[in-house]
């Protein structure tokens, strides 16, 4: 087996000849590095994607500080390497190992992976290859790692079933903690691989896909869903914390350039609008939030110990946080104080006082973004975000006022429903948004929109919705740049074919491991990244497995049908989501849930009151 | 307030280049509690003078930095407290307040040492000395660097090969660092006939204007 110095001397010695080597070593400050012998449990936790992307990962932050707390214990971090790097890994037979103690990965006993979305599956199936882990479950022995994946792409396990031994379902912080005990004493006792699956297994919020037998009706649809191990199991709950644990303080500081250097605190998770198309909003219930005295305390401490000078507070509302006011005042003090410089990136300007907004601006102004997703009041409706149109006027004019030059919009196209009106909503929108800061700020008044194609995801009101089709949309996008291309107006519009392959991947059933599989053989991968992703690679896949994906998107899906997801329980009832369905149809809206609760089932199903979980328990601060 | 710190750059942190060491610099010193002064101007900038970039891959034994902060505090504390701060592979020599007019160090670097180690054995000492003798025996050594042509040559100050009582041979040279006027051991290495995976390369001394060895 290859030893962490011969891959050292193979680093110090071959790293010249490959771009940004300092991907490859480890060593930043913050880093944890604990002697092998002295724990009992080594984790390796893997973020599918380069060094630079997934560095400042929160997830994987989190549950690297919770483990490496623990004396027991090691967690130590792997990234794909770029391909000019996993060229040279190859041609020198080293395989892939840890930044902190260049150990090969296959050495660990757990190989905890991060999977936040779906383009990441060939490049977490490349993980494995370069590791020398088989790739498929049911070929690994007592010697392998015990493969784990988590995230919001988990919340539909079934197309990466085949590669994984044990997903967890959920939030990470508690479940983390029983995973480890339990493996920690199952190794004590030699137990065998089967054994430690079938115990981990019985941990709330874990999911063993081999356990699990799917039956299929001959249209292709699925019959049923059943646990052939334990018949009384028969869903997998997802795991929540009741409240918010400290944010990590100690944050890695990087030694090259990456994507995102800052601090993040979140100071919320979930959220209480109800968007039908908003898969996190469904998964991340029910709302919880962290109080300002801890925020702030926080953002203190991280700045100090890691130097950096930017900081963000992540939530996926940020102005809906009820001490909001509060927490901006305090964190702008600081931000003064310590000259950092601040950003909000979920920001509801209309629950704003202009003062407060007005203390914000920086000398440099970035983008003002707001989200309308749809051009009319009616698809707004239907979506159930439902700002009116002069709002939305409203808080441009107000922005512009302010001093803000550029205005970013994002929108969305292919929502069943949708007709021509809907898509002259949009154009129109732009257009007097285009000519409110022409009129405000004069020539310097930029307006970027981006575009999006509606997908239709799992765990939302809208899962049984159909895709949209190439020609359909690509109809839509000509209309929209036709009538923009004059105004100055810049478009961002992403390919179908990207949209389509994150349909797919997300809608799908157990059939699809093997299509993923063969688009990876094919040599899929970096499907992130615009650049690398290959479509043809795709479509082949598909047809090598005799498999139409339109079946996977295109195709409208009756209530009554068994999704590949059902037995995935989010804590929101399939009842509330068909009726949200209905709603929809008949252009109803549902309230933000903080003033009335409409039984989504979270309450139940967890035994919990969303409004005293809310709040954080301490409060007061000044 | 200026200082002129003495570092080292040697492990892992060889793969972090200059820009990036620059930003290394910035956080380590405001994580230990000192205030960088900033740059007038429209973009402030944190006022860190690196006096020679290292390119990738190269360690550093005796690199050079002036730093200016804002209030003057005890050099040996600052020294102590910055060195707690400071990744893996970076390592405080000597830390000395200077004048602030004291002519920039950038432009007082006029060469640079390297020691070169070699990771096989694969050629003997004879051939090597042959070579380098060769080497510097012409006259000029016409080169291309970046579609640029120019003379490496007169950039080579001396090379020699040293034989250590036990070990491999190690190739020892100084290079002129003036702007535009920098001789990189890469490319004396590949006159020599060696790759850039064949050896490690140390810069083991930075030489000034008005320092003479």
């Amino acid at each position: 087996m290859m030893q962490s110095k011969q891959i050292e001397s193979f680093l110090k010695r071959y790293l010249v000849s490959v771009s940004k080597p300092g991907r490859y070593v480890g060593g930043e400050f913050n880093q944890i590095q604990k002697k092998w012998s002295d724990v009992d449990l080594h984790v390796a936790l893997a973020f599918p994607d380069i060094y630079d992307i997934g560095f400042s990962n929160l997830g994987l932050s989190i549950l690297y500080d919770i483990i490496n707390r623990r004396d027991d214990s090691l967690a130590e971090r792997v990234y794909s390497p770029w391909i000019d790097m996993e060229e040279l890994m190859r041609s020198h037979s080293i395989p892939l190992y840890t930044l902190e103690s260049k150990t090969p990965v296959i050495m660990f006993d757990i190989l905890g992976i991060s999977l936040p979305y779906e383009s990441l599956y060939t490049n977490l199936l490349n993980i494995l290859d370069i590791s020398g882990i088989p790739l498929h479950s049911n070929h690994r022995d007592d010697h392998h790692p015990i493969v784990i994946a988590g995230g919001h792409a988990c919340f539909n396990p079934e197309p990466m079933h085949a590669f994984i031994d044990a997903f967890v379902i959920g939030e990470g912080e508690e479940i983390i903690q029983e995973v480890l005990d339990k493996i920690k004493l199952l190794k004590s006792e030699h137990a065998s691989r089967t054994v430690i699956l079938e115990r981990l297994g019985e941990i709330s919020g874990i999911y063993i896909p081999s356990f699990y037998k799917v039956r299929y009706l001959s249209n292709g649809l699925i019959k049923n869903i059943v646990n052939i191990h334990n018949s009384n199991q028969k869903r997998i709950k997802k795991r929540i914390v009741e409240e918010l644990p400290a944010p990590v303080i100690r944050n890695l500081v990087p030694n090259i350039k990456t994507v995102h250097e800052r601090v993040v605190i979140e100071i919320m998770r979930g959220c209480s609008r109800g968007c039908r198309f908003c898969q996190a909003g469904m998964l991340t219930r029910p709302v919880r939030e962290r109080s300002t005295n801890q925020i702030i305390v926080s953002l203190k401490e991280a700045i100090n110990a890691t130097g950096f000078t930017d900081i963000s507070l992540l939530s996926l509302s940020a102005s809906d946080h009820s001490q909001i006011t509060s927490i901006i005042k305090h964190v702008m003090r600081l931000c003064e104080k310590m000259q950092i410089n601040f950003s909000l990136p979920s920001l509801r300007i209309e629950s704003f006082q202009p003062s407060l907004i007005k203390s914000m601006l920086s000398k440099r102004k970035g983008n003002f973004t707001i989200a309308p997703e749809a051009g009319s009041d009616e698809m707004r409706a239907r979506i159930n975000k439902p700002i009116p149109q002069e709002e939305i006027l409203a808080t441009a004019s107000q922005i512009f006022k302010m001093g803000w030059t550029n205005l970013k919009l994002y929108f969305m196209i292919g929502f069943s429903n949708e007709s021509t009106e809907d898509i002259e909503k949009i154009i129109d929108l732009c257009k007097q948004i285009k000519s409110l800061g022409k009129r405000i700020v004069g020539g310097r008044s930029k307006i970027h929109i981006s575009i999006n194609t509606f997908i239709p995801k799992p765990h939302t009101p809208f899962q049984w919705l159909s895709f949209t089709t190439k020609e359909k949309s690509e109809a839509k996008y000509q209309m929209i740049y036709d009538a923009l291309k004059k105004t100055g107006i810049k478009i961002d519009w992403p390919l179908y074919e990207h949209a389509q392959f994150e349909a797919w991947l997300s809608r799908g059933d157990r059939k699809l491991s093997s299509v993923i599989e063969s688009a990876w053989k094919k040599g899929a991968k970096f499907d992130a990244w615009h650049e690398y992703f290959a479509i043809d690679k795709w479509l082949q896949a598909f047809k090598e497995n005799k498999i139409d994906p339109s079946f996977y998107t295109t195709r409208e899906r009756s209530v009554e049908e068994v999704l590949p997801w059902d037995h995935v329980d989010i804590g929101v009832s399939r009842t509330f989501l068909s009726k949200e369905l209905v709603k929809s149809q008949k252009l109803e809206t549902t309230q933000d849930c903080r003033s009335v609760c409409h039984a989504c089932g979270i309450q139940s199903a967890y035994q919990i009151s969303c409004e005293k979980i809310r709040k954080a328990h301490s409060c007061v601060f000044e | 307030m200026r200082i002129r710190m003495t570092f080292s750059k040697s492990g892992m942190l060889v793969f972090t280049g200059t820009l990036d060491l620059q930003t290394i610099w910035e956080r380590s010193i405001r994580r230990a509690g000192f205030q960088l002064d900033y740059s007038h101007g429209f973009h402030p900038q944190p006022r860190i003078q690196i006096a020679n970039p290292l390119p990738l891959g190269y360690s550093g034994s005796q690199e050079l930095v002036d730093i200016w902060l804002v209030d003057k505090v005890p050099i040996e504390m600052f020294k102590f407290q910055l060195s707690s701060q400071l990744p893996e592979g970076l390592s405080l020599k000597e830390c000395v307040y200077i004048n602030d007019d004291a002519p920039s160090i950038i432009n007082r670097v006029i060469a640079s040492e390297y020691q070169i180690q070699f990771y096989e054995n694969s050629r003997s000492l004879k051939n090597i000395e042959e070579r380098i003798t060769n080497l510097m025996e012409r006259t000029n050594i016409p080169r291309q660097r970046r579609g640029k042509s120019y003379d490496l040559r007169p950039l080579i100050h001396w090379l020699n090969i040293d034989q250590k009582v036990k070990g491999w041979p190690e190739i020892h040279m100084r290079l002129s660092s003036r702007p535009n006027a920098t001789g990189r051991p890469d490319e004396v290495m590949l006159e020599l006939g060696f790759g850039i995976t064949d050896y490690s390369i140390n810069r083991s001394q930075l030489i000034l204007t008005g320092e003479t060895r």
